[in-house]
């Protein structure tokens, strides 16, 4: 069994310039010496859910450790045309450390639902920019309230594939409490113990 | 006893009723007649035969053991089903189902007896199916020294073998070794003597299923064997003989069979006996053989047969048992017998047609509709058996008939079933139609059509299907048949494969292939291209499953969203010739993904966690609750009304006030404030008023009862309210204190209860 659907793909990336700040520079090298990199993420939000984006970028050569930015990008870019001075919005910019080296992955999931990633602060070149991409068909609803003694629903979101859900499976830890074709059924926990943990997992059959 | 006659064949007598006893039949065929005499024996109900060598009387030779099972006979591993004594043939009669997974047995139960043309079976051009009264010849000794005995020929036809020769140290004009005997229908050739004499030859064995022959030997330091036989011949020595010994007892037998099925997972056999090397005088240094008796003669005939055991009709043969001599000749081999099985047209004929053999979760019911004829216009009836349960017994109809048979396919079970309909005529005899089920569910990945049946979507009157042949053309032509493949809960697809005739010059035979998506006709070659359904526009075999799955997700990924077939092409000029028997689709199967992980806890009594800005923080529940006033939820009741612990005031003293205790009063409501009046009661009954205080109903006199004070300051400026009020807003709290002074008359623990009236604003 497999968690989520793994895709592997390389990805579109362009340089933007602050010193040039009205160039694209789409096609050429990706040096980030003062520059930023924006990545285009190989996945339409529309049809998947993110269980995990890992950004592997492979480096034109061995460089040392350091420390770099990322954000994740707001609103809608054109890779061809994107340019300093036109840059899109960016926002939760957070740091992340390179432990040197050839190449560089970057656990990007928490910014997998923008509109692409920029990366930025080190002074590197890189060769090529490509993703470990895990997509799920649906993910869970958090409950508003949780409690003993109560009616509990456990939801999930649309199922988002393009794969054929024969049928779902809820477990309830890891004991089956739901397996049934009616996809966007739900459950109704009316059995939880008090100050009691119970971990549910959603398994979708795929055809 | 009775004497039957009026019968061409012994088939014929079979499907009489002929009681138990010794009768004699009159088999009237080929211009002669010809008595037999049988020992009969009818069994009723299924049995299953588990002895050894138990069936007959114990008289050797005294006619054919005929047994007549007018149901179904298992034969159990490890039984042998074989005469007790030597019987001029053994007839087996099965109604039903002959199910072999021991041993039928002839062997060494050949009788001694004039042979006679056996008529078993007439055949549709008048010609008859007989064991013949001679059987295959005795081998003919060789006028030459020192020679091993001469084995008999194989037998051919129906016949039994005849016995093999004895050996010889040498051989004169005179004096020679013993030829083996002929064949009866009823046994093998006895073999002959084994020979070293000077004065006398050896006997040859007997031609009428009779004695082995006796061997002939002079010398005192020799043995000239006997013949195996009905008995054996004896042994010479020194001129003398020394009795039975080298020849063993007995020779090949007659065997027949009628089963409307046949199934025969064992060993059938009729097998000649053999010689043993012996050893005799008191100095032993040559042994010369006598022949081994011949094989017999093995003759089923059924309707339909499952055939996955093994046959022996050998001559007997020598053996040394391990012993050495300085000079041995063995004697001849007795010839092989022969085995012949026949597929014969029961009584009943039909033309079976069923709505469909593998039932998709759609289907709800297998329609059966079965033309029934009878050889001799008979009523019959059927029973409907799935997987060896009986599920229906029918009224009786008149043949010719059309019997329609729907069978829910709950009877089915998911997977492969036998689905058996047994037609019984009015001589209990019967017709089996066999059909393999498959009952698919979503969780069948292969699915496999196999051509057995002509199923409903076979629907050109030019094709017909021939079981385990598949689908054939009626008249030379061009024929089409459309395969549906299921989508429902199907995946895409794997691969596809055929089982059909590989193309044909001389006469024309072609099978195609297309595939039918929605309602256009694809081929595949170096891509999927539209095209015209054609036998010019088909696929071969080898281009139908050299597709990869890659190239079939070409077509449709979403396989699910639309309705496929596969479309076979079938071109002949050869009629009545199986064309293609299978067609075999292997889908993907689906995978299963963890799609999302959660934890949740449910906290401890009077809590909740509430999902805020995606986070679950710890909240009370909706409720007002009372609470300890320094540890957060150490409720004593919590706001969904559970009396979780009481207030302790501990050690008190009578007409002594306790000390302050701090209680918290907690509103969980996240959308309501309260006016929130306290007051005090014991046993439902609430406290009097008084100014600043309670004074509860447990004693008679007011300065005996224990007096309840609240309030909202804490010490050292308590200062009592009765009853106590104060607003409690939402998702709030707020801090009252109480002591007591308890009652001069009570003793021992005791309760009273603070009670909460809200009311809200």
């Amino acid at each position: 069994m497999q968690t989520g659907i793994q895709k592997l793909s390389n990805l579109d990336a362009v340089i933007i310039s602050q010193s040039n700040p009205d160039q694209n520079f789409y096609g050429e090298s990706l040096d980030l010496t003062d520059s930023m990199l924006l990545i285009k993420p190989g996945f339409n939000k529309d049809e998947v859910y993110v269980a995990e984006l890992i950004i592997n970028l492979t480096l034109s050569d061995a460089y040392n450790s350091g420390r770099f930015y990322i954000g994740k990008i707001q609103n809608p870019w054109d890779i061809t045309t994107v340019t300093y001075n036109t840059r899109p919005q960016i926002e939760d910019i957070r740091e992340i450390s390179f432990g040197g080296g050839n190449t560089f992955s970057i656990n990007a999931t928490q910014e997998a639902d923008g509109y692409g990633i920029i990366l930025w602060g080190g002074d590197i070149v890189v060769s090529m920019v490509s993703q470990i991409l895990t997509v799920t068909p649906t993910v869970f609803n958090l409950p508003s309230t949780v409690a003993a003694n109560r009616k509990v629903t456990i939801t999930w979101k649309r199922f988002k594939t393009d794969y054929y859900i024969r049928r779902i499976i809820l477990t309830r830890n890891d004991i089956e409490v739901l397996n049934t074709e009616d996809i966007n059924s739900q459950y109704v926990d009316e059995a939880m113990d008090y100050d009691q943990t119970y971990v549910y997992k959603i398994y979708a059959v795929l055809s | 006893m009775a004497t039957y006659t009026g019968k061409e064949t012994l088939y014929e007598y079979m499907k009489e009723d002929i009681p138990d006893g010794k009768h004699t039949v009159v088999l009237g065929a080929n211009g002669e007649n010809v008595s037999i005499n049988i020992e009969m024996y009818n069994f009723y109900g299924n049995v299953t035969y588990t002895g050894i060598d138990s069936l007959g009387d114990d008289v050797d030779d005294s006619g054919m053991l005929v047994l007549k099972y007018h149901d179904n006979l298992t034969i159990a591993s490890g039984a042998v089903f074989r005469p007790k004594r030597r019987k001029k043939g053994m007839l087996i009669w099965v109604n039903g189902e002959l199910i072999n997974n021991g041993t039928i047995s002839m062997t060494a139960r050949g009788a001694r007896g004039t042979g006679q043309n056996v008529y078993l079976y007439k055949n549709p051009d008048n010609t008859f199916e007989y064991v013949p009264a001679v059987g295959g010849l005795g081998a003919i000794p060789l006028a030459d020294i020192a020679h091993e005995g001469v084995s008999a020929a194989n037998a051919t036809g129906r016949a039994l073998a005849g016995g093999g020769a004895g050996a010889a140290r040498f051989s004169s004009r005179d004096n020679m070794p013993g030829r083996g005997g002929n064949a009866t229908s009823y046994s093998g050739g006895p073999g002959g003597g084994g020979f070293y004499d000077i004065y006398m030859s050896a006997v040859a064995g007997s031609d009428t299923g009779g004695a082995g022959g006796n061997g002939a030997c002079y010398p005192v330091n020799s043995v000239g064997g006997g013949g195996a036989g009905n008995p054996p011949g004896n042994d010479y020595h020194n001129g003398s003989s020394i009795g039975i010994g080298s020849g063993q007892a007995g020779t090949g037998g007659l065997l027949i069979i009628y089963a409307t099925v046949y199934t025969n997972n064992g060993i059938v056999e009729s097998r000649g006996s053999g010689t043993v090397l012996r050893k005799a005088g008191y100095n032993p240094q040559a042994f010369y053989g006598g022949g081994g008796s011949g094989g017999g003669s093995v003759n089923i005939f059924y309707v339909n047969a499952n055939e996955n055991g093994s046959y022996n009709v050998s001559g007997g043969t020598y053996s040394s048992g391990g012993q050495t001599l300085r000079e041995i000749f063995r004697g001849g081999n007795g010839g092989k017998g022969t085995v012949t099985l026949m597929e014969i047209a029961g009584p009943i004929s039909t033309d079976v047609r069923v709505s469909t053999t593998t039932p998709w979760i759609s289907d709800q019911s297998i329609d059966i509709s079965i033309s029934v004829t009878h050889e001799s216009n008979q009523q019959v009836y059927y029973k409907v058996f799935v997987n060896n349960a009986e599920i229906m017994l029918s009224d009786t109809y008149v043949t010719p008939a059309e019997i329609n048979i729907i069978i829910p396919v709950n009877y089915f079970n998911i997977g492969e079933n036998q689905l058996v309909v047994v037609l019984i005529d009015e001589n209990g005899i019967y017709k089996f139609v066999r059909i393999s089920i498959i009952r698919e569910n979503e969780n069948t990945y292969s699915f496999v059509r196999r051509f057995n049946h002509k199923e409903g979507y076979i629907t050109s009157e030019n094709i017909e299907v021939i079981e385990n042949h598949g689908i054939a053309l009626k008249t030379p032509g061009t024929e089409f048949v459309t395969v549906d493949l299921p989508t429902i809960h199907k995946s895409k697809i794997e691969s596809v494969s055929a089982d059909c005739i590989s193309d044909s010059v001389s006469p024309l035979k072609k099978v195609r292939f297309m595939v039918l998506k929605d309602d256009t006709y694809y081929t595949y070659n170096n891509g999927w291209q539209e095209a015209d359904v054609s036998i010019e526009n088909g696929m071969t075999k080898q281009q139908l499953e050299a597709i990869t799955a890659e190239q079939w997700v070409d077509l449709e990924p979403s396989w699910f969203l639309h309705t496929f077939a596969v479309v076979i092409i079938l071109q002949s000029e050869e009629t009545g010739v199986g064309l293609i028997k299978k067609i075999t689709v292997n889908f993907q199967e689906p995978i299963t993904v963890l799609c999302d992980t959660i934890t949740l806890h449910a906290p401890d009594k009077g809590l909740r966690n509430v999902l805020i800005n995606g986070e679950y923080q710890l909240k009370i529940m909706p409720g007002i609750a009372f609470d300890d006033a320094e540890v957060d939820y150490n409720f004593y009741t919590t706001p969904d009304k559970i009396r979780f612990r009481p207030l302790n005031f501990g050690q008190v003293i009578g007409g002594s006030y306790t000390q302050i205790h701090a209680v918290e009063v907690i509103n969980g409501y996240d959308d309501s404030d309260f006016n929130v009046v306290l007051f005090a009661s014991k046993n439902n009954v609430a406290a009097e008023e008084r100014d600043g205080y309670g004074l509860l109903y447990d004693s008679m006199r007011d300065v005996t009862r224990t007096r309840i004070e609240f309030s909202l300051v804490p010490p050292p400026n308590f200062d009592p309210v009765y009853p106590l009020t104060f607003q409690l807003d939402r998702l709030s709290s707020r801090i009252f204190y109480v002591r007591i002074k308890p009652a001069l008359t009570i003793t021992g623990d005791d309760t009273f209860q603070i009670r909460l009236l809200g009311r809200v604003v």
